[in-house]
């Protein structure tokens, strides 16, 4: 393994084994989850809402350890963006942010922060419901 | 002009075949000269296809172009009898007659029209349908829905982690009640072959029809319909060498003749008017629109490729690949082979799972070096489950697969097993 490959697989490990954003909040605006039925990797998050920021999320993850590095990552790049910001993330930053490109796992990747986009467009349409929202994750994500 | 007899390339020589032994057919697969450092182990989701399969094809597109069934004019005559001649070929390669062969686009959809069909004539509300917790969602989700509409119950067969299906259980669950047996020939996950004669003669004694799911067994071994005493199998054409977009239903005639056409429109009528229509008899009841016409000749030309290396022998090269891999990367730490080690009735399929890494990640691992396998739930999810897993990766194996790619497998994986394994909690 070259140095690159090595770095950035140490730095997934770091995100996948050990980011603050892992667990549930106490007091979620909502929940929402989903996950990608072909390889079963699953993701369900709590959000917080304020202002029209989103203050903080915190996840649980069952996957591949690209699907969980994605989520610790996200943890961190949607903390205190205000929801449109959010909506506005895609693959470019979380290959920055990884430190690699994923191709033919770009599913893996996207999958935290499509259950996420489509969690707050969900509570965008219905704001008094706080979930659980369930995301059906299309089979071409990221395609 | 030109006429179907002369068609394409001299297929009487189509390519090593037989002459140098099963290993020198890999000179006949076009794509490993196209990706020398590729160790394609994945032939269960699909096989490459030989030149001759390629060539036919773009031979067909290049002079006989044409519709089938509906010119009137020597070409279009010259495609019809092309495809019906494909369609009598595919039947003998499985032991049946032309029109019980009906073309489809998969596997999936063949079994969509027998699972619609069977519900619609032989079920009432209370009876039931036998099948096993290891069916592929094709032959598992038509099922769901069509027993629902109907009334019916479905009662399942539970295959455990050494993949022996129990005739035992069979026997008790088997029933005056139970109008399908619904079963897989050559499981995706395990690759063992299960006993569709024995199954068979149990469901025949109380009137069940069998319904074999054979995507796997009639790429991997010698199926005959008539020698395993079947109603009904399914099967895809890319799986053993032929294009996509091309399934095979094969049926008993009676059955054919009492089943509703699931898809409707040109092609498959007898009489229209605008208040009615009265269908065409089957096969091509059940060919609604045009069918796939290069596919068929091209899967034609696939089994008349296999017919002439034996299956037989393909059967035999890849349950030795299964083997050696078996003990190869069975002996590796921490993996685990789902299904029997050793012995066993097996298509070229080995599926196992990696203690300490997710299955996605250690495909991927391989795939960065060139080793292509499979990884989840293989459109199996309750089956993965019930075995307490959420995925598993898999090799498979055909007739072009080498001895050197399994140690390449043995070799990735023991890389897979120090690089990803490490740190993990």
């Amino acid at each position: 393994m070259n140095d690159d490959r090595a770095l950035a697989a140490e730095l997934m490990q770091e995100y996948a084994e050990n980011s603050p954003f892992h667990g549930v909040l106490s007091t979620p605006t909502f929940s929402v989850e989903g996950g990608n039925p072909a390889c079963g990797d699953k993701i369900s998050m709590t959000v917080k809402l304020e202002d029209g920021l989103v203050k903080e999320a915190k996840f649980i993850a069952h996957g591949c350890l690209i699907s969980r590095a994605a989520a610790g990552l996200m943890g961190e790049l949607i903390e205190n963006k205000s929801v449109e910001q959010v909506l506005g993330l895609g693959i470019k930053e979380l290959e920055q942010g990884l430190g690699a490109e994923f191709r033919s796992r770009v599913k893996c990747v996207l999958l935290p922060l499509h259950v996420l986009q489509e969690g707050l467009k969900q509570h965008q349409k219905n704001p008094i419901c706080a979930g659980p929202f369930h995301v059906l994750v299309p089979r071409n994500l990221g395609m | 002009m030109s006429s179907a007899s002369e068609f394409i390339i001299d297929q009487t020589n189509s390519g090593n075949g037989d002459s140098g032994g099963i290993s020198a057919c890999r000179a006949d697969f076009p794509f490993f000269a196209a990706n020398p450092y590729v160790t394609y182990l994945d032939s269960a989701a699909t096989a490459h296809k030989p030149r001759i399969v390629l060539d036919t094809i773009n031979e067909f597109y290049t002079r006989f172009n044409s519709n089938v069934h509906r010119g009137a004019y020597p070409i279009a005559d010259e495609a019809s009898r092309l495809f019906e001649d494909s369609r009598r070929e595919i039947a003998a390669f499985i032991g049946a007659t032309r029109d019980e062969v009906v073309f489809t686009k998969n596997a999936t959809e063949a079994l969509n029209i027998a699972a619609y069909g069977i519900c619609a004539t032989r079920i009432s509300p209370g009876d039931e349908i036998l099948l096993t917790n290891a069916e592929h969602h094709a032959n598992l989700v038509p099922w769901q829905e069509y027993a629902a509409r109907h009334g019916a119950k479905l009662v399942f067969i539970s295959i455990g982690i050494d993949g022996n299906l129990d005739l035992n259980e069979v026997r008790t669950k088997i029933s005056s009640r139970t109008k399908a047996v619904v079963v897989t020939h050559c499981s995706n996950v395990f690759g063992i072959l299960n006993p569709i004669n024995a199954i068979a003669e149990l469901s025949h004694k109380v009137g069940a029809v069998v319904v074999v799911d054979g995507a796997q067994s009639v790429a991997h071994v010698p199926v005959n319909v008539m020698e395993i005493d079947c109603d009904v199998l399914a099967f895809s054409g890319h799986k053993l060498g032929g294009p996509t977009g091309i399934g095979v239903l094969y049926a008993k005639q009676s059955l054919l003749a009492e089943w509703p056409p699931l898809m409707l429109g040109g092609g498959m009528v007898d009489v229209v008017t605008l208040e009615r229509t009265t269908y065409a008899p089957a096969p091509h009841r059940f060919e609604a629109g045009t069918p796939p016409i290069a596919e068929a000749i091209g899967l034609a030309t696939a089994v008349r490729y296999l017919s002439k290396i034996g299956m037989n022998k393909v059967s035999q090269h890849c349950h030795r690949l299964r083997a050696l891999a078996a003990d190869k990367i069975g002996s590796l730490p921490g993996i685990q082979i789902i299904g029997p080690k050793i012995g066993g009735n097996h298509g070229g399929i080995l599926s196992f799972v990696f203690d300490g890494a997710h299955n996605h990640d250690v495909a991927w691992f391989c795939g960065d070096r060139g080793v292509c396998l499979r990884a989840g739930s293989h459109c199996a999810h309750p089956l993965l489950t019930s075995l307490g897993f959420d995925g598993s990766l898999r090799a498979s194996f055909y007739l072009y697969s080498t001895e050197q790619e399994v140690h390449r497998l043995a070799t990735t994986l023991a890389e897979a097993s120090d690089s990803l394994r490490k740190g993990t909690k």
